[in-house]
């Protein structure tokens, strides 16, 4: 019987959990090592997340967003809001109230925006996040302006973690994300190999042509963009826990840019290319940090890799192991 | 009850706000026009435009001509910026002869690099405070009107707009060359059948758009300050204004440039915070209605 | 039986008559060829027909209920299908792929998220015979940028042939192929045709392959039919003839 064409690596879902779960296995040595360490893998975790949710509109749709960080921002506002206005400190009610909030807002804004594609959607969505932030800095008696919102430590099934050291609070956490990031990428996986999957590609490749075989481009479009959304919020509520403060600085632009810089970096065309992404990705920064202008070497890696190595970092693997096994033959 | 005067003040803002977003806009229509290059950073050539007078020029200028004759002194700091700018868009011109021909997504992914290399370049040279270049400004003076002040630089930037936009208007319609790049920008394959070079109507393209923004750069500066941030700020209200007025239409550029600033000042009178929300509201229904823009230009 | 009915059909783009006093009837499982030099409207008519454009007066008819100002999703559900001249598959996916998009959109379950393509076997088993069907089958994984252009031609029929056609519209099915390869996969076309019973509308220009394989043949020039009916008749009609088939044929 026919198969779907055989998924190489950079396609296996097992590679992806495997990296998450490599990642949370060494997380403990590392932390003792370094726990600043320890907290950029946490970083690196609940990213993936983001970076999947992004991927299924930019590889898979085909539809570009600058303005992701909006999505990032909901997910944080709306646990900061939880817990400033209501003194919600469950995660799992944080979860669920950045799930709804962002899911509505995707809703609103994508049923305006995806109707159009390619320019248009990405300086939109640029738009709209930068509107969004401007309201999140502007309307400072809610949202608390530049100085934030700070956040107190969650509670898991009702129990509180105030009393801990930060070491167990830390990995406590840790593992959390680490379980939330390995349900949420099987479950993209599933998603992108679905028939629904198949119709994101397909309109894709040719939106006249997939239209022209009865396929409602417009909602699958929808779809994709709540799909994604929620993805990124989820993201937003994690950080806003991590940080345990919520600033308007989440759903700036350059925030975006992280978003689109570290898919890139690890393999756009890849489902595990956004995986391997947000590891490089926050390491680098790491190291990056001290040398304050960033932003230009973040920039500049954006245009190598566009004009160089587009398929990112697992492009330059299989090169090397393509260049590697060639020099081993001779 | 609006008085005369309040309504001489406001239109005369607005049209102030309009000469500055035209700048900016018909730099972009005229990249993507021709080239079908969209170039996220190009707001970024005004900023530089900016810093360059503030940060650089300004200084040198009222070294060299003193601070009394007022011509010089409004003359220079626009032009200085407009050659800053064009040296910089030669230094990565072959990053647009890349982009050129390539797909929506390279150019839109490159031109965002761009656009953070930019802003983290002008924190690198200029540091994080806002800057200022004001002595034009002061001393181009105010005029009253009723009780209301006036200041004389805003005319000038005014009307040093509506001259560029006529020259504009002339060279691309009235000239042979500017008739090539109008053709250009309707069938690129075309014109370079007909024998033009396409890398040199790249190259006098993106000058002209660099030339033009940098000009916009150095005349608003004296009014304002320049800061971090608002290049991005800078491109959602240029994009706003193509939207409205068209993408790669002329004539776009200026109804596009007038309404955002109406609109602009309307909301920052009634509505401050929501000012952004409300253009994009109003470019959401234009669209809606009239896809091409209203200028007619490329539907998106 | 009669299938399509098309009474009065009329289309202009500006000052142009596109198409004018459209009038013909089609029956079930009947073969039309449309000719006619460039720009007599066979395009057009085909594009009326699936509801890619809407006509500016006339009816169009199909199996008795008046489908004029339907959109193409209306059709398509219909069972009226159609082809475009130049190929217009999914770049990206695989020939099998392909095939599993367009069969999923037609059983309306393209928006289903819980279940693996690999897990619908059914549908998997529909693709594998259309693919042995139009001989593709040996490329069922290959990438779209692999495979000949022929192939891709017969991919894209294949595709319009997985919404389960009533009506099916080839515009020049095989245009741009390499000749010596034209009428293998007008062969392989007609074959699928008769075999399926569906009613087809082709649009060609190669004449051999026209007096071949044609049962019925509407002559088109500018814009209105000069000829309409069995082939052997239109052959000998004297303005088609002078028209369309130059000297040779007279």
């Amino acid at each position: 019987m026919v198969k779907m064409p055989k998924r190489t690596f950079g396609d296996d879902i097992r590679v992806a959990l495997l990296i998450i779960i490599i990642i949370a296995v060494i997380y403990p040595i590392i932390y003792v090592v370094s726990p600043g360490w320890g907290v950029v893998l946490g970083h690196g975790i609940y990213w993936v997340i983001a970076l999947i949710g992004f991927n299924l509109l930019f590889s898979y749709t085909g539809l570009l967003s600058f303005g992701h960080a909006l999505f990032l921002g909901i997910g944080a506002y709306t646990v900061g809001f939880m817990y400033k206005y209501l003194g919600i400190t469950s995660i799992e009610l944080h979860l669920l109230g950045s799930i709804l909030s962002s899911a509505l807002v995707a809703f609103l804004v994508g049923f305006v925006v995806v109707k159009y594609t390619r320019i248009f959607f990405a300086i939109f969505m640029l738009a709209i996040a930068q509107i969004f932030w401007s309201l999140y800095y502007k309307f400072f008696w809610i949202t608390g302006g530049t100085d934030g919102i700070k956040v107190a430590r969650f509670s898991i099934f009702g129990i509180s973690l105030e009393n801990l050291d930060f070491a167990s609070y830390h990995h406590i956490f840790f593992y959390l994300v680490t379980g939330i990031a390995l349900v949420l990428v099987y479950l993209m996986w599933r998603i992108v190999n679905s028939p629904f999957g198949l119709a994101l590609k397909a309109i894709r490749d040719n939106e006249t042509r997939a239209r022209f075989i009865g396929i409602d481009v417009y909602k699958m479009r929808l779809y994709a963009f709540i799909i994604s959304a929620i993805y990124a919020s989820i993201t937003g509520a994690l950080a806003a826990n991590h940080h345990r403060l919520v600033t308007p600085d989440i759903a700036y632009w350059t925030t975006s840019g992280k978003v689109v810089f570290a898919t890139l970096l690890g393999g756009a065309k890849m489902f595990i290319g956004p995986v391997i992404g947000s590891f490089i990705f926050h390491i680098i920064e790491s190291f990056a940090m001290r040398f304050i202008y960033w932003q230009i070497i973040m920039g500049l890696l954006i245009v190598i890799i566009i004009i160089v190595v587009p398929g990112g970092f697992i492009q330059l693997i299989k090169t090397s192991i393509e260049q590697g096994s060639r020099l081993i033959r001779r | 009850m609006i008085g005369v005067e309040e309504i001489i003040i406001r239109s005369y803002n607005i049209f102030f706000g309009a000469s500055i977003l035209f700048l900016i806009a018909v730099g972009l229509n005229i990249i993507y026009g021709v080239m079908k290059i969209v170039n996220l950073a190009h707001p970024a050539f005004f900023t530089l435009g900016c810093y360059a007078v503030a940060g650089l020029g300004m200084g040198v200028i009222i070294n060299v001509f003193g601070s009394s004759p007022l011509a010089p002194i409004l003359i220079a700091p626009p032009l200085f910026a407009a050659l800053i700018v064009v040296i910089a868009s030669l230094l990565i011109f072959p990053l647009f002869l890349f982009m050129s021909g390539k797909g929506d997504e390279v150019q839109l992914l490159l031109t965002y690099g761009l656009l953070l290399i930019f802003e983290d370049l002008f924190r690198l040279i200029w540091g994080s405070e806002p800057l200022r270049a004001s002595q034009p400004y002061e001393l181009a003076g105010s005029i009253y009107i009723g009780e209301y002040i006036v200041p004389v630089y805003n005319i000038y930037v005014i009307i040093s707009a509506l001259f560029v936009a006529l020259l504009l208007w002339f060279f691309l319609f009235k000239t042979k060359q500017g008739i090539l790049i109008r053709a250009a920008s309707m069938d690129i394959e075309m014109t370079s059948a007909l024998g033009a070079n396409v890398r040199r109507v790249l190259l006098i393209t993106v000058l002209f758009a660099a030339f033009l923004a940098g000009l916009g750069g150095g005349l608003y500066i004296p009014s304002g300050s320049v800061m971090l941030g608002m290049s991005v700020e800078l491109l959602v209200l240029a994009f706003v204004v193509v939207v409205i007025g068209g993408l790669g239409s002329f004539l776009g550029s200026l109804i596009g440039a007038f309404i955002v600033s109406l609109l602009r000042t309307i909301t920052l009178i009634l509505f401050p915070e929501l000012e952004l929300a409300l253009i994009y509201i109003v470019a959401i229904i234009i669209l809606t209605l009239k896809p091409e823009g209203l200028g007619g230009g490329k539907k998106w | 039986m009669e299938i399509l009915k098309l009474v009065d059909v009329r289309k202009y783009f500006g000052g142009v008559r596109a198409l004018e006093n459209i009038t013909t009837t089609l029956n079930e499982g009947e073969l039309t060829m449309v000719i006619g030099p460039n720009g007599a409207g066979k395009t057009t008519l085909v594009n009326v027909i699936s509801g890619y454009i809407l006509p500016d007066g006339g009816k169009i008819i199909y199996s008795g209920e008046e489908i004029t100002r339907y959109p193409p999703l209306k059709r398509i559900e219909k069972g009226i299908v159609r082809s475009f001249q130049l190929v217009n598959v999914f770049e990206g996916l695989t020939v099998y792929e392909n095939l599993m998009t367009a069969l999923f959109s037609r059983m309306k379950n393209y928006n289903r998220m819980y279940k693996l393509v690999d897990d619908y076997v059914e549908v998997s088993n529909e693709a594998e015979n259309l693919l042995k069907l139009f001989g593709l089958i040996d490329l069922a994984d290959k990438n779209i940028k692999s495979i000949s252009y022929g192939d891709r031609k017969l991919l894209d029929i294949a595709i319009s042939f997985a919404m389960n056609p009533k009506l099916i519209m080839l515009d020049e099915p095989t245009s741009g192929v390499a000749t010596k390869d034209k009428d293998e996969i007008m062969e392989k076309i007609i074959e699928i045709i008769r075999k399926t019973k569906v009613t087809s509308i082709i649009i060609e220009h190669d004449m051999d392959i026209v007096f071949r394989y044609g049962e019925r043949i509407i002559a088109m020039h500018q814009g209105k039919i000069i000829a309409d009916g069995e082939a052997d008749e239109v052959k000998r009609d004297e303005e088609v003839k002078r028209v369309l088939l130059g000297g040779i044929y007279a």
